[in-house]
Order: structure tokens, then C-alpha cells, then sequence
């Protein structure tokens, strides 16, 4: 006598297909989970990355900097990538329009590579004066002295340059810092001149041009 | 037609392995990313959009504070200091930035650093005998500062105390002997301290 058969339905599916149904259910879901925390986290990041202010390379050939987080009233930090190839960074304390460049009072070559760049202006004891610097890094690599009268402490025009980091093409001269004087004008009151003046600048600009070392 | 279904599934799994591993791949080194820029700016996850969001950062330096601080759009963000100085910013986009109040010792003096998102600017307060009363007492001091630990969340025009600086009551009888208390610009036992949003409406 013939074994009776079970019956099989015809959406009934065996213990294998099961197996990797549920499998493949599983490996698609954690696909699918970690989209969503990449997008999640991205999304935060993106709120993030503004506010460190680091230094983004994406460019080698250009000139990339970001002015860093203000950690003391006018503390003027930047980071700066310089390419391969030859640079000098240049300091101005005279006839600073409000664009173009200036007179240089000192400059130094720039390796290729990332610096860290801080300028600093400081008044002299005794009212003797005002030393503006620049380190890289630790050292001290431009430093020139100017009398009282050159900065009449009225405060400075500036524009707020590299708050997010940017790339600029290296064939030009990147300007890091542009402060223009005020001066005392009539009626006690003071003003930035529309033209040439007192000020710092600092910069970067591709080697063996005319404004080389005065 | 089973066999089928099953050579289905297997190339089903297998393809999603590729891109589970993948996506697995990328979203540690997103995490890593996340992480770092948090232990720098802390998390700020935004409960409410339409509200201020304030989350106290480490700093790792005992005399200086610092947030991070969400405004929403149209906010203006008025800030206001004990020793009576005041300012205010406004801007139609939401805007994100980092606060800081620092406060050292130069020259004698002590001078405090503040930076919020209308500008920054530099002060003094006291004179020397309150730093040097203060000199190796800092830790002493008295520490209250919003977001610490916690996203504080605050409406658009509400108040709310920012950093409070101020003697604890151990220092407080010793101080009033040796300070002119009209060089502090404020009263004891209370050094400093700074609010933000408007000044709430008297009754």
C-alpha cells in the first residue's frame, strides 16, 4: 500500500529557504541601519566641522588656510599649507591700502608643508614703541619694531578673513592679515584713511619677485 | 522552483554582506569622526530648532569657560555682564558658534577675555589687591555655569544665567578685609558674572 504523501501548500516554504530568508532579511537591515547613522552622524558633523576650524587639503598645488579659534582678544592664528615649490611670508607696517600690497618690512622663506602662523603686536615698556611679530610654530620668524606714534591706539579696520578654511591659487599672493590704523580726524572724533596707511599686513606669495628681503 | 527561490536568496544575502560590510566600514570611520569633533565641541543635539540650545565644552584650563551655543533664525542673542557691559547680535539664518569667557592674570591685573557671537573683547576687573587675594585661590572659587553636562534649552526671548563666578562663604570675611570694594565692579561676594537674553520684566 502507497505511503500517503504529506500535502504541501503551494506558498509553503522549507526550513533552508527560511533559514535564508530570515538571513537575508538580517544583512539587509544592517545595510540599511547603518545608512541611516552615516547619514545621522554626517549631519552632525557637518555642524561640527565649522566650528574647529581645521585645515582641509584637498588641493596640493594651491595655498590652503584657515584662521584659527580665538582663544585671547586679538589673537591672530592661522593654519596654512604652502605647496612645493618656493615662498616667503611678508610683513608690511606701512602704506596699507584697502587692497593690493604693501612695502615689506621683513620677510622669510616658507618650506612647503602645514604651518601654524601667529602674529602678535605688542606695546613696548615706557611708551617706547610697538613690536609686531610673527612665529611659526615656537620660533620667531619676522619681527620688526615701530615707534608710538605709528599705531595711535584708536583701533583698526579689518575684514574677518578665513573663518572656514579655504584653498587660494599659489601663483598669487594669499593675504593672511590686513589691519588698517584709525587715525585721530577733527572733532575728537577718529577714521580709517580711504587710502594707504598705517598697519600690519602679512602674506604669502611665491619667491624671487622685486619685493624680495628690502 | 524552491532551488530557485533559494539561489535567490543566497545572491541576495551575499550582495547585501558587500554593502552591510561596507557601510559598516564607513560608518566607523564616520563614528571616529563624530567622536573627535565632539570631544572638541561637545554634542548639541537640537530637541527643538525654534530654541536657543546651550552645552558647556571642557577646556581643560581651570579660569576658562566655553560653550557651545545653537541661536535659531531672527534670534537676537543679547548677552549681558555684571560689571554693566551689554551687547546683542541678530541674524535671519540659525547660526552655531562657540562661546568663551577666560579670565588670567597680566601685569597685576586681572583681565577677562569674552567672545560671543557679535565679537569679542577684552576687559579688566578688580584691581591688583583683588588678584592678589585671588593668586592660588582659584580653585576655591565659587563655579556656576549653564550646560554643564546637559543641553540647556531656552526659548528665544527667555533668561538664563551663563557663568557665575563668586567667593564661597570661607573666603568671603577675609576678602571684605583686604578689597576695596569699590575697585570690583561688582559686590561681593559675587566676582562676575554674565546672563543671557533680556533682562527679565520687573513686576
Amino acid at each position: 500500500m502507497p505511503e500517503k504523501q504529506p500535502r504541501r501548500f503551494t506558498w509553503q516554504i522549507g526550513l533552508r529557504s527560511l533559514f535564508l530568508l530570515t538571513t537575508a532579511i538580517a544583512v539587509w537591515t544592517v545595510y540599511y541601519s547603518n545608512t541611516r547613522e552615516i547619514d545621522r552622524l554626517e549631519l552632525r558633523i557637518a555642524d561640527m566641522r565649522p566650528l574647529v576650524r581645521e585645515l582641509v587639503v584637498e588641493d596640493e598645488e594651491q595655498f590652503a588656510v584657515v584662521k584659527l579659534e580665538q582663544h585671547w582678544y586679538d589673537e591672530n592664528r592661522w593654519s596654512v599649507y604652502v605647496p612645493s615649490g618656493e615662498f616667503r611670508l611678508y610683513l608690511a607696517t606701512r602704506e596699507i591700502d584697502e587692497e593690493g600690497l604693501a612695502p615689506v618690512v621683513a620677510s622669510v622663506p616658507l618650506a612647503a608643508g602645514r604651518h601654524l602662523l601667529a602674529h602678535d603686536n605688542v606695546a613696548l615698556p615706557d611708551d617706547e614703541g610697538w613690536r609686531v611679530t610673527v612665529h611659526a610654530g615656537e620660533r620667531l620668524v619676522l619681527s620688526t619694531e615701530e615707534p608710538q606714534e605709528w599705531n595711535p591706539a584708536f583701533g583698526w579696520s579689518e575684514g574677518g578673513q578665513f573663518d572656514r578654511s579655504e584653498q587660494l591659487p599659489a601663483d598669487k599672493p594669499m593675504v593672511l592679515f590686513r589691519r588698517r590704523f584709525t587715525q585721530p580726524a577733527p572733532g575728537g572724533r577718529s577714521t580709517t584713511p580711504t587710502g594707504p596707511t598705517d598697519g600690519i599686513m602679512l602674506w604669502i606669495e611665491p619667491a624671487g619677485g622685486a619685493r624680495d628681503d628690502p | 522552483m524552491r532551488r530557485l527561490l533559494q539561489l535567490c536568496l543566497v545572491a541576495v544575502i551575499l550582495v547585501g554582506l558587500v554593502f552591510a560590510w561596507r557601510t559598516g566600514q564607513e560608518r566607523s570611520t564616520v563614528r571616529a569622526e563624530y567622536d573627535r569633533l565632539v570631544r572638541l565641541t561637545g554634542d548639541l543635539p537640537l530637541t527643538d530648532p525654534a530654541k536657543i540650545h546651550v552645552l558647556a565644552i571642557e577646556t581643560g584650563e581651570d579660569l576658562h569657560f566655553a560653550w557651545r551655543i545653537y541661536l535659531p533664525p531672527k534670534c537676537r542673542f543679547v548677552i549681558r555682564h555684571s560689571s554693566g557691559g551689554f551687547g546683542s547680535s541678530s541674524r535671519s539664518e540659525p547660526q552655531q558658534f562657540i562661546a568663551r569667557v577666560r579670565v588670567r592674570e597680566a601685569d597685576g591685573r586681572l583681565q577677562l577675555f569674552t567672545k560671543f557671537a557679535g565679537g569679542s573683547g577684552e576687559s579688566s576687573f578688580g584691581d591688583d589687591s583683588l588678584a592678589e587675594f585671588l593668586r592660588g585661590r582659584w580653585d576655591e572659587v565659587q563655579v556656576e555655569q549653564l550646560g554643564v553636562g546637559k543641553v540647556a534649552v531656552l526659548k528665544p526671548d527667555g533668561s538664563a544665567l551663563l557663568l557665575r563666578l563668586s567667593l564661597p562663604e570661607a573666603l568671603q570675611a577675609e576678602a571684605a578685609k583686604q578689597l576695596d570694594r569699590h575697585s570690583l565692579q561688582t559686590k561681593l561676594p559675587l566676582l562676575y558674572e554674565v546672563h543671557i537674553g533680556p533682562e527679565p520684566a520687573r513686576p
